[in-house]
């Protein structure tokens, strides 16, 4: 039973202190839920699943399949698609069954991956949320811009969309676009593409970890559901923080599981000194440190980095963590000499080859003004200066760089 | 010089004029997500333009502040910022810094 001190009010303009607190803690817990590695009752998902469908005003699917990883699902969904390659070990991995059923549902899938997403089945059960939406609005009289929508939102859903969707299914988005090939295997990543579902292989792959997603609205919808009225997104709410990602047919559902690591830092960070910071059930997974993307040595095997790695490293974030789990011995691995000192950083000369000592980088170690980490940045051998070398990253010269604010 | 301040690998520089040139609005407030990190530089309020070379501009016509992941904010005030990205060195090419 909840307080009903705790629940809104038609007409209610703000959050009392009281219920500003039970909002925190009710986005603390959902993201307990939603993140949570144990084992789920996978029979009172699928009733969470059939009540979704029916709140919808469709039938529940005949069949429900669960995967044991995201890719098995970009597997199953990506067969007719001769543009995107799973590896065979994933696709192996999907049972008969599955695919057998998947053969009735190939005009749902090519609607809900190219035709028509929104006039699909999964397109329908998922378009509760918007009915929901309108109901809250209608019955509480909430307006979308008002003060109270709009509190709501910034502790429920930014705070779901800070430690769930970004912390840890953008992290997820990534390594599922690297683990298969598709058109746009060979461009750079496009941090605005993350969660986009324009072509076939972006839709796969949001299927595949569609719960990180779907999250934020769906706590949005659930606070409202449990602290106002009850609304037609909670099913879809419970059965959503139980899975990873998911695709709904006509007669087929494909379910999949969440991993059973998701290890963390203090700040939310996908982070892990162990092994994999995400493994799901048949070993696959990432690595991360403190929320950055390492290979597997850096973690695991700190012992053998060596300067080649470091220099090898493209990306100043991973260089700088190869640099702090090689420890003491990195200064003496680089071999560098300095050639300047001053308040901006160091510079180093680094020879890169013991057979021709002419051939030499620099390197300006640099403090970053807000974290204090610090970062070595490669800059030309003509650079004098530590304060030139910084001002030369940005294109400035010396005398023309003067920050009014530094952080 | 014109004003400038930092945050981290992004230096805003305050613009007299504006470009000639057609700038695109970018939908999101990301104004540069780091590739391993997924850390974001986020503009609180305003505008994200794009120049067809990939420049990016700050339009802001109210004071507003940089939302970073990794640094402290920084504020910025009303005009339009050119985002100067830090670069790095190497014997290939100058490469933008990649974090």
């Amino acid at each position: 039973l909840i307080d009903p001190a705790l629940r809104l009010q038609p007409g209610q303009r703000g959050l009392t202190p009281e219920q500003e607190a039970e909002a925190r803690r009710f986005a603390e817990a959902y993201i307990q839920r939603q993140l949570s590695t144990e084992p789920v009752d996978e029979e009172e998902t699928e009733a969470f699943l059939w009540q979704a469908y029916e709140a919808a005003g469709l039938t529940p699917p005949h069949h429900i399949h669960w995967l044991d990883e995201p890719l098995e699902l970009v597997a199953a969904l990506a067969r007719e698609y001769e543009w995107i390659e799973v590896d065979d070990v994933f696709t192996e991995r999907v049972s008969h069954c599955v695919w057998d059923d998947l053969l009735r549902e190939r005009s749902e899938i090519t609607r809900s991956l190219r035709d028509d997403p929104s006039q699909s089945t999964d397109g329908r059960v998922r378009s509760v949320q918007r009915h929901a939406k309108a109901n809250i609005q209608h019955r509480l009289g909430l307006r979308k811009e008002g003060k109270l929508a709009a509190r709501v939102w910034d502790l429920i859903a930014h705070t779901l969309l800070e430690s769930v969707q970004i912390a840890v299914g953008e992290h997820l988005a990534r390594e599922v676009a690297g683990s298969f090939t598709h058109p746009d295997s060979d461009r750079p990543w496009d941090p605005d593409r993350i969660w986009s579902r324009e072509s076939a292989h972006e839709t796969c792959r949001w299927h595949s970890i569609c719960a990180y997603d779907e999250a934020v609205d769906l706590a949005y919808l659930h606070y409202f559901d449990t602290y106002a009225v009850p609304n037609q997104a909670h099913a879809l709410a419970h059965f959503n923080e139980r899975v990873c990602g998911y695709w709904l047919g006509k007669e087929v559902a494909l379910l999949v599981r969440r991993p059973r690591v998701l290890s963390r830092d203090a700040a939310g960070r996908l982070h892990s000194a162990i092994g994999k910071c995400i493994e799901y059930r048949d070993g696959w997974g990432c690595y991360a440190w403190h929320g950055v993307r390492v290979d597997e040595k850096v973690i695991l095997a700190p012992e053998t980095l060596t300067r080649q790695d470091w220099t090898n490293a493209r990306n100043t974030e991973v260089r700088r963590l190869i640099q702090e789990r090689m420890g003491q011995r990195f200064i003496w691995e680089l071999g560098g000499c300095v050639i300047n000192t001053g308040p901006r950083g160091t510079l180093y000369e680094v020879s890169l080859s013991t057979y021709h000592p002419t051939q030499v980088v620099r390197y300006v170690q640099v403090q970053d003004a807000s974290s204090e980490r610090e970062y070595f940045l490669c800059v030309p051998p003509t650079i004098q200066t530590a304060a030139e070398a910084v001002a030369w990253s940005f294109g400035l010269s010396v005398e023309a760089y003067s920050p009014a604010q530094e952080t | 010089m014109s004003p400038h301040s930092r945050q981290g690998d992004l230096l805003f520089v305050r613009q007299d004029t504006r470009p000639a040139a057609a700038l695109t609005t970018r939908r999101s407030n990301v104004i540069v997500a780091g590739k391993a990190t997924g850390h974001a530089h986020r503009l609180q309020a305003g505008t994200i333009l794009e120049a067809k070379g990939g420049a990016r501009s700050l339009d802001i016509t109210q004071t507003t502040r940089v939302i970073p992941e990794e640094h402290g904010p920084i504020t910025l005030d009303p005009g339009l910022w050119l985002v100067v990205r830090q670069r790095e060195y190497s014997l290939e090419v100058i490469r933008k810094v990649l974090d």
